[in-house]
């Protein structure tokens, strides 16, 4: 049966996801919740909970006022927080009993917009999807409601893509602005990592969208359709990192998207790379231009298929991960080991939002001095 | 900021303008980085041989399962993940079934235990736990198969999850022949501190104490069922206890850990009373003398307390206020409704006492570096930002007389020396294993 679990997590859920993206814009997260979305959250999804403040809640749902649809409540605590507190925006995010009553969304924003005059947007999420769907729709939001058209600025590039629950070592966010800059571009934004909603406004006059995760692929869509910003996908890791650049040279000279990883191939493969699509691939790329072998990807998140090549496997569930992982070297996330028998070697390249803190100081800056290592 | 220097009315107000027992209203919750207390993951694992499984959305799901991760459990963690479609168009009983009959067909060997989690959806969508229970249990006829709860949307009208999770691990004890020189202290996250005088007294008198948390294996813990007499210390197992002594027709005792001597001694009494033993002298005099010595080493030093750390925190406050503490303020959502008497006691004597709340949507922005601050228990820490503070969580397996005295010397210990806040506070389950 392909929805049970013998020993391996469960990605972080599309909510948290959503509160991951958002985190640092200064808005005001509430999630339609009674309790523990928010505990889960702050646990094992977010690492800037005790250092950084950010306004996300839930709403801590009684089971009466679901049931009666008391949604005055709801919209009576969410004025008062925005009232007392000052967000620069609101954000709704749905959870399994509001899906299941169907919970206007739509219709409280309108209320909340009209009382308070400030943007108020639902994220569409059911709290049964992982995190890219929640991080992917949320930037979406993001490049819909935020960025402004403007005059391209030549070799600008908008990082898209990039929060804590896949990049999460600390320096990560300067390490790949560095080496960007050593490449001759500058970052008009960073989504949404350090990163003010002023920047973010100003994201439409970026002349390139480079897509380091698949949570910013749907903004890059939205971005190339509403400001005509090409985007590249893949992300600037050891041997790529050239082709990373030359493939934002071409997409802006071409005015045409890219995937830096498209000439990965993958048949005969004795090692695969496990995890998050734009990540996973990008780093197979790197084995295949440093050993000239072939890679095996295998995608166990729900987005963004679009990402994948023709010969990726997609697992979206434990039995299906087992099945595909017999190969000799993998790389990915120490936690795959539960399920995978035969391996020889491991690589091990903890992913936050698969084993959380588990691994915490063993996160890896994939621009930094020690970098991915093979061995 | 007021005369009294509070911030903001819905965040913290005096004792004296406090309502009872909820302070503040019901509005947005905040979360803080504070995870020490025991969630039902915790609780679980603490019957024997036992496995979880869990029915629920990824989101859900991720909270507990990661929990298991943490303390190195997820051998006995499973999980069963519902999709839109299992919700709106499925048949949730059946799919619940066919998920945990995969997940047990799929280990190595049947644990003695399964206890399946069920959630909010369940409620809502009126599936029969009843009929998913009673067709796993014929199924499997080996294991017993035990009805947990994660609804939270149920807690603020009832029974939390984890109230309703020591009551279905209370079923599990058979209506034994009596032991009558066995009592059990049931329903306690944490094995009962062994220089306890509720343990050293018994045990004098030839009286086996017996806890779930001291049992290696099922069996071992099914003996508790032999229990002439069951004890709790923390209120929060109240309704399982009740409803278990009601099933076996046998008395329960329960003995709050208030910071009263006279309640305490009585306390004593009525025990002893009930096993026919000499009735034992609480040591007031040492208790005294110790908390007189740490009042010469902590002086005047502000403190504050926060409901997590002891369960009868108002009565805590009052004991420190009435040995010449300087307790500034309390942080509490909602007060034992056990706690009136102390309640009108500080108010009366204390009145300018602040009560803080730890949930409200402007707690986030709270937080201060008040590095003086000599905090009891971990929120009270985390809103101080100090390294001065005393790490315990529900009594931390104390109780009575010796439980005061060995506050004192933990009150003491953290204010001489400091603690790792940051790293202490937000690891789950204080007293379990913690991986990270």
């Amino acid at each position: 049966m392909k929805r049970s679990y013998r020993i391996l997590p469960v990605y972080t859920g599309d909510v948290s996801g959503v509160c991951s993206a958002l985190y640092e814009l200064g808005g005001m997260v509430v999630i339609h919740d009674p309790s523990g979305c928010n505990s889960t959250y702050n646990t094992h999804d977010e690492i800037r909970w005790y250092d950084q403040e950010s306004l996300i809640f839930i709403s801590g749902l009684k089971e009466r006022d679901a049931i009666l649809g008391n949604d005055e409540k709801f919209i009576e605590d969410i004025l008062m927080a925005a009232k007392q507190l000052h967000p620069r925006f609101i954000t709704l995010v749905n959870s399994p009993i509001p899906y299941l009553n169907g919970t206007d969304f739509k219709g409280i924003c309108r209320i909340l917009e009209k009382q308070l005059s400030l943007d108020c947007t639902y994220v569409k999420t059911n709290g049964m999807h992982d995190y890219t769907v929640g991080a992917s729709r949320a930037m979406e939001m993001v490049a819909t409601q935020f960025v402004k058209k403007g005059n391209t600025r030549e070799k600008t590039v908008n990082i898209l893509g990039m929060t804590p629950l896949d990049y999460t070592h600390a320096e990560s966010v300067s390490s790949l602005k560095k080496r960007i800059e050593a490449h001759g571009w500058h970052v008009q934004s960073c989504w949404l990592m350090d990163c003010s909603l002023e920047e973010i406004a100003t994201a439409g006059q970026a002349s390139c969208n480079l897509v380091i995760s698949s949570s910013g692929l749907q903004a890059a869509e939205v971005l190339w359709r509403s400001c005509g910003i090409p985007y590249v996908l893949g992300v600037p890791v050891g041997a790529c990192e050239d082709l990373v650049f030359e493939k934002m040279e071409q997409a802006v000279h071409d005015h045409e998207n890219q995937t830096m990883y498209k000439n990965l191939i993958q048949t005969n493969a004795k090692t695969t790379v496990i995890g998050e699509p734009v990540l996973a691939h990008s780093i197979a790329m790197d084995w295949f231009l440093t050993y000239r072998q072939p890679v095996k990807v295998i995608c166990t998140t729900e987005k963004d298929h679009r990402a994948c090549l023709k010969e990726t496997c997609i697992a979206l569930d434990e039995e299906t991960m087992e099945q595909a992982l017999h190969y000799d070297t993998v790389i990915g996330d120490p936690m795959f080991q539960y399920i995978s028998k035969n391996h020889k070697k491991w690589v091990k390249v903890p992913h936050f939002a698969l084993s959380g803190r588990l691994y915490l100081n063993d996160m890896i800056n994939y621009w930094g001095k020690d970098g991915l290592k093979w061995d | 900021m007021s005369l009294l220097g509070l911030r903001d009315p819905n965040i913290e107000t005096t004792i004296r303008l406090a309502g009872f027992p909820q302070p503040f209203g019901d509005h947005l919750e905040y979360n803080a980085m504070v995870h020490e207390t025991w969630n039902i993951v915790h609780i679980g694992m603490l019957i024997p041989q036992s496995h979880q499984i869990y029915v629920c959305g990824k989101n859900c799901m991720r909270g507990v399962v990661m929990t298991a991760a943490e303390m190195d459990a997820l051998d006995r963690f499973h999980s069963v993940v519902l999709d839109p479609k299992d919700i709106i168009d499925g048949d949730l009983e059946q799919c619940t079934i066919q998920g945990v009959c995969d997940v047990i067909d799929k280990l190595d060997a049947h644990p003695a235990v399964m206890i399946v989690f069920l959630v909010c959806v369940h409620h809502f969508l009126g599936a029969r736990s009843k009929v998913i229970f009673e067709q796993l249990q014929n199924r499997y006829p080996d294991i017993r198969f035990v009805n947990g709860w994660m609804d939270p949307i149920m807690q603020k009208q009832g029974l939390t999850p984890d109230q309703k999770l020591r009551m279905a691990t209370l079923d599990l004890l058979a209506d034994d022949p009596i032991e009558p020189k066995q009592v059990n202290i049931l329903t306690e996250n944490l094995p009962t501190s062994a220089d306890c005088e509720l343990i050293t007294w018994l045990k004098r008198h030839q009286i086996e104490v017996c806890e779930p948390t001291r049992t290696e294996s099922f069996s071992q813990f099914c003996r508790l069922g032999k229990g002439a007499l069951s004890l709790i210390l923390t209120p929060t197992g109240l309704p399982a206890i009740q409803k278990y002594a009601r099933r076996v027709q046998r008395p329960y005792l329960y003995l709050p850990f208030v910071w009263d001597y006279d309640r305490l001694q009585k306390s004593m009494d009525t025990l002893c009373g009930m096993i026919s033993v000499p009735t034992m002298k609480l040591s007031v005099e040492e208790c005294e003398n110790r908390w007189k010595q740490v009042k010469e080493v902590i002086g005047d030093a502000p403190i504050e307390v926060d409901y997590l750390a002891y369960t009868h925190v108002l009565s805590l406050t009052r004991f420190l206020i009435e040995h010449g503490f300087h307790v500034q303020r309390v942080y509490v959502d909602r007060m034992n409704t056990e706690e009136k008497e102390d309640f009108i006691w500080l108010q009366k004597h204390a009145e300018d006492l602040i009560v803080s709340s730890t949930v409200q949507p402007g707690m986030r922005l709270a937080a201060k570096e008040k590095p003086d601050v000599l905090a009891i228990g971990p929120k009270a820490a985390y809103f101080n930002h100090t390294k001065h503070f005393v790490n315990c969580i529900d009594n931390g397996g104390t109780w009575g007389v010796s439980g005061m005295i060995h506050l004192a010397d933990l009150l003491e210990e953290a204010f001489i020396n400091e603690k790792d806040t940051k790293d202490l506070v937000v690891r789950k389950g204080l007293g379990c294993v913690s991986c990270i």
